[in-house]
């Protein structure tokens, strides 16, 4: 089950902190409990439960991207066999959800953004949720849902987000189409320019992409019989049951939220998706209700990644020496905020890339438009900005003749480095060496295989900020306890979303607790039940709840121990945990059930809750670049070889070496997962993906258009765990979910330049786009 | 949304009663094999047939029977995976085992059958899409409406033949025989096909696909190259059938058919008749590629812009030609393009 660690340990990151070396289970490559239950099929998933007189929802949506509703008329559905209930928006004890978008720092000011659980007078994008049906059958739910006369009419809409912030354009909101606006200005960049040997410009677009879960948005609510509304739901938040409390207004503690093992996650699943519509359904009807959205719904109308448009002008000495970046970016939000303004922070902190520069500008707006809205995806706004600094990193480098690693090595950031919004680098940038190794791993060229193919190769670095803003002083909690035959519980309310979340924790707590793995019990993201731990975002729920679950297990392994002492009549310090019993230094052993029943004579608890609150900090003003934005960052480069067919323009990726430090592996298996993963999908953003909106309608509605990369489409992808000792989390560790994403489009596209001498510009990197780059036609 | 609704099944035992339920219920009626183009089709409301009546159980119309010396005989509800494996159809007919094993997935392959990639409906971005999502942006007149969406000055519909094999058997000279419930025709499978994305096919919704006959295949050999995105799944929306015929390095036969460029698959006689008499060298293939190209006329309908595709056919027909020739010299299997 267990084969030796063979991840490359990073003994050349030079002044890494020391590894703690002598663990037993953290770091090995433990077989998750989690995945064996996947491939037998043992997972009970949100969609696979059923209950008795259980009802089928569906959601009937807006078939157009902009209209007002003049009438919705039900009258005949609602006598459709079958059918329990139908909700429109009169319907909703509070159909009006406000967020606050956060601290603006220009023109828009603080801004609330409103979301309609059902539309009321308007629809502002294809697809946007307008009523309810629940029926005995799913069929006879969707007939019912068709048979609902809704009339619209036509009202102009706005579908580019540059020609949203034009006056006069419709207006999606009434508060304008300018969602939100963030700026940095740090250094003088003019003078710096005009210092600059060489000034690359460069206009980048990336598109919409889904994303396209195993698994779509699915769950079942029911009112449990103490009168809590319960919502068994697969989602990355179970915090959302206070979302469905206050959608139906009733107190917070009377709606429990159960999270499941998901099938996939990638961010689609941190706004509410089918919750809310579920707990209206089971508070209107009395009875258990189950929604699954169809991939159709899911690709039409759930969240995508935004699109954005990613202007550059770098300016550099002829050392390669970056000294000024001026950068301006333009995001579609689609019709609602959800997180647009958080994801826009996000791209303008990191729009400069894991790079010293000492003189900054970024401009960053995002605007509403009638497309399919956006919001969280993987990788979260630092990732698209990645295209556009590492095409201009590559071009610089060909300007000067340098070599891709050179021109890292030249300019990366380094421990003690101020980032333009004025945080300071406090942890070990290991970018020179995960350069380094990511372009040496591709060993021998491969050789042409006919006259018209060309070989390339491409570097591209991120860094990717993990754990929440500093300002939202985030934390987690955990509870960990001993049963009286000595097998552990850990309960914390962590979603799973296939990361290992649940079993690394595990790891964690038998690690301290000197017990082996199969002794553990893991409950999760139980509203009701398990510790709070937050939400599965934000790459950091191994650097919180780990956190959480390594105080929790240290604070009882103390307590423990204080006791055992006491029973042994030995000093504290001659006492240990080990193998299921307590060991001490002149070599006698009791077994850790004799020492837990001795803890309930002795009235020692056998169980503790552990809080982690992350280092917080005060809120940042980007553009005085006043200081700390996030905890940390993983840092990472991929480095990928391309075959190019020169008379069609197909990219084929041979190689796509990706390493990341990160910090510590909890496991390595699930490290290289995540790194595997996050590549193929960044390769698919590269290559294929592409929501395709054209005036509003989604022309990509299933997986015969929306093209995710098979099996045959990428290589193998060659995971690198690079080891600093370096990260905020338990044993050092770093996020590690989302940054493995964002550097394949920039690899892909800077080794496409390699091999051609094209400069692509816009994603994905097809080969029409390809072929017309190179005069094909 | 993406339901199939319900419908009476039949499983008739021979083709004879086959072709006669179809008669009997009327315009209600479709017949089906593997279900892999026609279930999605119904799940989209595509087609709506009350009654489907399945060519499973008919024992006459499974397996692939005969010599290549006097010519095979295919049955229908063959599988794609079975023809696509079959060693005298991969030794004498090569493009047709490449094009049958490059039919979307391992799976449909297993259930698809090379009747159904015959019959295969015609496809287009407006079309394949959700009923719901057809009646926002408004019906076309290939199912529900009465305009293109494509073309909206067109009276005619421009949906694109997708299948994969279709090209090829014209390609090889393949004969189809229909039976239906008044009698019986063969004829060559090319006049199977009609230049109407709705109308796709010149045959009675009776007549049953009874038997692929393909000639004896002395002397010929073939190629079959796909347009797709990716390496698996996807439709063709280029696809390159050419079979020669050649004695002594000189063409003597030659035969040129393009898939997914129009309602039906296009031959290119021109180009063909060209290689008559030549001998496959650089400069011939170039000036027959270039002829070969004339014929595709495709619209922005499916995936890639049209003149990608359109270029594409004369990068496709020359490495086909120099595969045959022996020129490539890189042995890359069947596909060029993933
Ligand atoms: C994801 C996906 C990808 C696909 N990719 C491809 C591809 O790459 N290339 C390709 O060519 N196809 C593709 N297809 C379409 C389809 O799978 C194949 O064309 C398959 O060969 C159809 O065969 P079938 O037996 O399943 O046909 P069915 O669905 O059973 O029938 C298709 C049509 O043919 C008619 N029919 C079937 N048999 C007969 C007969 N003996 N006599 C008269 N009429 C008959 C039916 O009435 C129906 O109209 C794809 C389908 C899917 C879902
Ligand atoms: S070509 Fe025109 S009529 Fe035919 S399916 Fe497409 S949109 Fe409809």
């Amino acid at each position: 089950m267990r084969s030796k660690p063979t991840r490359a340990s990073s003994t050349d990151v030079a002044d890494a902190v020391g590894l703690e070396r002598d663990l037993r289970l953290v770091g090995q490559r433990v077989i998750r409990h989690d995945a064996r239950d996947k491939v037998t099929a043992a997972t009970a998933f949100a969609a696979d439960w059923a209950m008795p007189g259980m009802l089928h929802g569906v959601v009937l949506r807006s078939l157009y991207p902009s209209a007002r509703i003049k009438n919705i008329d039900a009258t005949r559905a609602a006598s459709m066999p079958g059918v329990a209930a139908i909700m429109t928006a009169k319907d909703v004890p509070r159909n009006t959800l406000w967020t606050d978008v956060p601290g603006q720092t220009t023109a828009v000011g603080s801004l609330r953004a409103k979301l309609h659980v059902l539309a009321e007078d308007r629809v502002r994008h294809q697809g946007e949720p307008v009523a309810l049906v629940a029926a005995e059958t799913e069929e006879q739910a969707r007939e019912a849902a068709e048979a609902i006369a809704v009339e619209y009419e036509l009202l102009p809409g706005v579908f580019d987000p540059a020609q949203a912030l034009e006056p006069g354009a419709p207006r999606v909101h009434e508060e304008g189409n300018l969602l939100a606006h963030w700026r940095v200005c740090h250094g003088d960049v003019a003078a710096a320019f005009a210092r600059a040997a060489v000034v690359i410009e460069g206009d980048y677009r990336t598109q919409f992409v889904d994303a396209a879960y195993l698994e779509p948005e699915s769950g079942v609510a029911w009112i449990d019989s103490d009168g809590v509304i319960t919502i068994r739901v697969s989602t990355q938040v179970i915090e959302h049951f206070r979302d469905v409390a206050e959608v139906l207004n009733v107190p917070q503690n009377r709606v429990r939220i159960i999270g499941t093992y998901l099938g996939g996650g990638f961010g689609g699943k941190e706004d509410v998706t089918v919750e809310v519509y579920l707990g209206l359904l089971a508070w209107k009807t009395g009875r258990p209700v189950k929604m699954v959205w169809s991939r159709q719904e899911s690709l039409l109308a759930r969240a995508k990644r935004h699109p954005f448009r990613l202007r550059y002008r770098t300016g550099a000495l002829r050392t390669g020496q970056i000294v000024a970046q001026e950068i301006e970016l333009l995001a579609d939000a689609g019709g609602y905020a959800y997180l647009s303004a958080l994801v826009l922070l996000y791209a303008t902190v990191t729009a400069a890339g894991p790079y010293r520069v000492p003189a900054v500008s970024v401009d960053a707006r995002v605007a509403y438009t009638n497309n399919v809205p956006t919001s969280a995806m993987r990788g979260f706004g630092a990732m698209q900005v990645v295209f556009g600094y590492e095409s201009q990193m590559e071009r610089v480098a060909r300007a000067l003749g340098l070599s891709p690693v050179e021109m890292r090595k030249i300019n990366a950031l380094s421990r003690g480095d101020t980032l333009p919004v004025g945080q300071v680098v406090d942890t070990h940038v290991a970018l020179p060496e995960l350069a380094e190794r990511a372009w040496a791993a591709l060993g021998e060229l491969t050789p042409p295989r006919a006259p018209h193919v060309k070989i390339g190769r491409g570097l591209a670095c991120n860094f990717q900020p993990y754990g929440r803003i500093v300002w939202l002083h985030d934390w987690s909690s955990a509870w960990v306890g001993f049963e009286m035959d000595g097998s552990l519980v850990v309960r914390s309310g962590v979603p799973d979303v296939g990361g290992g979340q649940a079993s690394s924790l595990c790891q964690i707590a038998a690690e301290v607790l000197g017990v082996p793995l199969e002794q553990v019990s893991v409950y999760i993201a139980d509203s009701a039940l398990t510790p709070l731990a937050g939400t599965t975002t934000a790459s950091r729920q191994l650097y919180m709840s780990g956190n959480a679950v390594l105080k929790a297990s240290r604070e009882l392994c103390e307590q423990l121990l204080k006791a055992a002492a006491a029973v042994l009549g030995v000093d504290r310090d001659a006492v240990g945990l080990a193998d299921s019993a307590v060991r001490t230094a002149d070599g006698r052993s009791l077994p850790l059930p004799e020492l837990l029943h001795a803890c309930s004579r002795m009235g020692v608890p056998r169980s503790h809750l552990g809080v982690y609150h992350a280092p917080a900090g005060e809120p940042v003003d980007l553009e005085k670049g006043a200081g700390k934005v996030f905890p940390d960052y993983t840092y990472g480069a991929h480095a990928a070889e391309v075959e190019v067919d020169t008379e069609t323009g197909v990219v084929k990726v041979l190689k796509l070496v990706a390493v990341h430090d990160v910090g510590r592996a909890i496991n390595p298996l699930s490290v290289e997962g995540q790194i595997q993963g996050g590549a193929v999908q960044g390769l698919g953003y590269a290559l294929m993906e592409d929501v395709v909106v054209e005036k509003g309608i989604n022309m990509t509605t299933s997986f015969a258009s929306y093209l995710i990369p098979s099996a045959v489409d990428v290589p193998d992808v060659r995971a690198i765990v690079v080891e600093s000792g370096e990260g905020l989390g338990p044993f050092g560790a770093r996020g590690i979910g989302e940054p493995p994403i964002g550097p394949p489009a920039a690899a892909v596209a800077n080794a496409i330049e390699d091999a051609t001498g094209a400069r692509l510009s816009v994603l994905p990197l097809t080969s029409e786009r390809l072929a017309r780059a190179l005069g094909l036609m | 949304m993406m339901r199939l609704p319900a419908f009476t099944y039949l499983a008739p035992p021979t083709v004879a009663e086959a072709a006669r339920a179809v008669v009997e219920h009327g315009g209600e009626a479709m017949l089906v094999a593997g279900g892999t183009d026609l279930y999605p089709n119904m799940k989209r409301r595509q087609f709506e047939p009350k009654v489907l009546i399945g060519l499973g159980a008919i024992r006459e119309l499974r397996g692939v029977s005969g010599r290549a010396r006097e010519g095979l005989r295919i049955g229908p509800t063959t599988t794609l995976t079975a023809v696509a494996r079959h060693p005298e159809i991969a030794r004498h007919y090569g493009a047709l085992a490449t094009a049958a094993g490059l039919v979307s997935s391992p799976q449909l392959r297993n259930m698809g059958t090379i009747g159904g990639n015959v019959c295969v409906d015609t496809r287009c971005n407006y079309y394949n899409q959700a009923y719901e999502w057809r009646k926002a942006i408004g019906f076309c007149m290939k199912k529900d409406g009465d305009i293109c969406l494509v073309a909206p000055s067109s009276s005619r519909c421009w949906a694109v033949s997708s299948s994969d094999t279709a090209p090829v058997l014209w390609s090889l000279g393949a004969r189809v025989r229909l039976v239906g419930a008044t009698g019986e025709r063969t004829m060559p499978v090319e006049a199977l096909y009609r230049d109407d994305g709705i109308e796709y096919l010149a045959k009675r919704p009776d007549e049953v696909l009874a038997d692929i006959l393909l000639p004896p295949a002395d002397g010929w050999t073939s190629a079959y190259l796909k347009l797709r995105r990716r390496g698996s799944f996807d439709f063709p929306v280029l696809g390159v059938a050419v079979a020669l015929r050649i004695e002594g390095a000189v063409v003597r036969d030659a035969k040129i058919v393009l898939g997914a460029v129009a309602s039906l698959p296009r031959s290119a006689p021109a180009a063909a008749s060209a290689l008559v008499g030549e001998r496959l060298t650089p400069e011939v293939i170039t000036r027959v590629a270039d002829l070969a190209a004339g014929p595709a006329k495709p619209l922005d309908n499916t995936d890639y812009a049209h003149f990608y595709r359109k270029k594409m056919t004369r990068v496709f027909v020359a490495r086909a030609l120099r595969r045959l020739g022996g020129l490539d010299g890189e042995g890359r299997a069947e596909e060029e393009v993933a």
